[in-house]
C-alpha cells in the first residue's frame, strides 16, 4: 500500500496541523449547519427521513427520502401524510391520516393507517392508545426524492458499515492536505 | 544597502522527500514545503506568520460558531434553541465565506512568507504557487518582495520534471539553484528601481 501521504502529513509545522483540524471540523460543522438551517426552516426537528419500510406503497417506497415540515399549530386533515411517534417506539412512522375528530376547545384526536396496511394503525399505537394526539405528530411530508435513502437502508442493516466508511473518510480527510 | 546572498545549502535537518508524481497536490506540497524551508534558512530572514494566522482565526471563529450551536442544541432542544440556532448558522456561512474570499483574495496561494531586516528597514518576501492551467506539468512560483512602498513581484515557471527523479524523490538542489537565482532576480530589480 502507499503511504507516502504520511509522509506529507508528518512534513506538517503547528500551523498546518492545526488547520487540518479546523479543516475536519469545518467538513462537519458544514453538514451540520445544513441540517439545524433546515430544522430552523422546516420546523421540524427531523427535516429529512428515510423510508424504512413498504407500508405506505405505492406512494413511498423503501429508500425513498422525505422533507419534512412542522407547524405545531397548523392545521391537520384528513389524507395528510404525517409522521408521528409512539410511546415506546424509536423510529417515527409516516402514515396518512383517515380520521379526524376535533372539539370547540381546539383538543383534537386523529388516526393513522399505511396505504399499503389492510388495517388502520391502532395495533402499532401504545397498549392501550386508540387516538393520536396533537403532541404526538411531529411533521408533515412536503416531498420526496426517490432512492436515494438506500444507502441509509444499507447503513442501518449492517451497522458496521457505517463506522468503517466514517472512520476511513474521517482518516483521509485528517491526514491528507489539500490546497 | 547590503546586497543578499541566497544559500543553495539544505537544510541540516531535512530528509528525502518521495511523492506520488501524479498526484499534482502532493507534488504542489512537496515544492512549497522545500520553498519555505529555503525562505527560512536565509541568513537573517525570519519567517513571518501573518496570512496564515489570518485563516486559521477565521477558520476557527466559524468552528466556534458551529461547537456553539450544537453544543446550545444539545442541552435545549429544538424549538428552544431556535433563535441560538439562527444566529450560528447566519454566522457560521458568513465566516465560511469571508474565508473563501480570504483564501482567493488576500492569500492567492501564498504558503510561505518571510521578513528581512537591514539598515532599520524591513523587506517582506512573499511566496505563492499554483499548477499552469493547461500545462499541467508546469509549477508556476509568485515571488513579491515589498520594501517600504516599492513592491516588486515576478512570476517563474518551470515544469516540474526539474525537481523530482523517476522515483518521484524530490531534488532539492535543482529547486534551490532556481529559487536563488528568482529570489537574486528579483533583489537586482528591485534594487534597479532605486531607494
Amino acid at each position: 500500500m502507499d503511504l507516502s501521504f504520511l509522509d506529507e502529513f508528518k512534513r506538517m509545522n503547528k500551523r498546518q496541523m492545526y488547520y487540518q483540524i479546523l479543516n475536519f471540523g469545518m467538513i462537519v460543522s458544514t453538514a451540520l449547519m445544513i441540517w439545524k438551517g433546515l430544522m430552523v426552516v422546516t420546523g421540524s426537528e427531523s427535516p429529512i427521513v428515510v423510508v424504512l419500510s413498504g407500508s405506505m406503497e405505492p406512494a413511498f417506497h423503501r429508500g425513498d427520502l422525505l422533507l419534512l415540515t412542522h407547524d405545531p399549530k397548523g392545521p391537520v386533515r384528513v389524507g395528510d401524510i404525517v409522521v408521528f411517534k409512539i410511546e415506546g417506539r424509536e423510529i417515527p412512522i409516516v402514515h396518512r391520516v383517515l380520521k379526524v375528530h376535533e372539539k370547540e376547545d381546539g383538543y383534537a384526536k386523529y388516526l393513522t393507517k399505511g396505504d399499503n396496511n389492510s388495517v388502520d394503525d391502532r395495533g402499532l399505537y401504545a397498549p392501550g392508545q386508540y387516538w393520536l394526539e396533537r403532541k404526538d405528530i411531529i411533521g408533515k411530508a412536503k416531498g420526496f426524492v426517490p432512492y436515494i435513502g438506500i444507502v441509509t437502508i444499507l447503513m442501518n442493516d449492517y451497522p458496521q458499515l457505517k463506522y468503517v466508511i466514517l472512520a476511513t473518510l474521517g482518516i483521509f480527510v485528517l491526514v491528507r492536505r489539500e490546497n | 544597502m547590503s546586497k543578499i546572498s541566497f544559500k543553495t545549502e539544505l537544510p541540516e535537518d531535512s530528509n528525502e522527500t518521495v511523492v506520488e508524481k501524479w498526484d499534482w497536490n502532493a507534488v504542489k506540497n512537496a515544492l512549497d514545503d522545500s520553498a519555505r524551508k529555503f525562505l527560512n534558512n536565509q541568513n537573517g530572514f525570519q519567517e513571518d506568520h501573518s496570512l496564515m494566522n489570518g485563516r486559521l482565526i477565521v477558520s476557527t471563529v466559524a468552528v466556534l460558531f458551529s461547537l456553539y450551536a450544537i453544543g446550545y442544541d444539545y442541552l435545549h432542544p429544538f424549538p428552544e434553541s431556535r433563535l441560538v440556532l439562527i444566529v450560528c448558522v447566519v454566522f457560521y456561512f458568513i465566516f465560511i465565506g469571508i474565508l473563501t474570499l480570504y483564501t482567493s483574495f488576500v492569500e492567492k496561494g501564498t504558503f510561505a512568507e518571510a521578513n528581512y531586516k537591514s539598515d532599520n528597514k524591513v523587506q517582506h518576501w512573499k511566496f505563492a504557487s499554483k499548477q499552469k492551467p493547461k500545462e499541467e506539468n508546469i509549477y508556476v512560483l509568485d515571488i513579491e518582495l515589498t520594501d517600504g512602498k516599492k513592491v516588486i513581484k515576478k512570476t517563474f515557471e518551470q515544469s516540474i520534471a526539474r525537481y523530482f527523479d523517476e522515483k518521484g524523490a524530490l531534488v532539492t538542489k535543482n529547486l534551490y539553484q532556481d529559487l536563488s537565482k528568482y529570489c537574486t532576480n528579483v533583489l537586482n530589480e528591485e534594487q534597479k528601481k532605486g531607494n
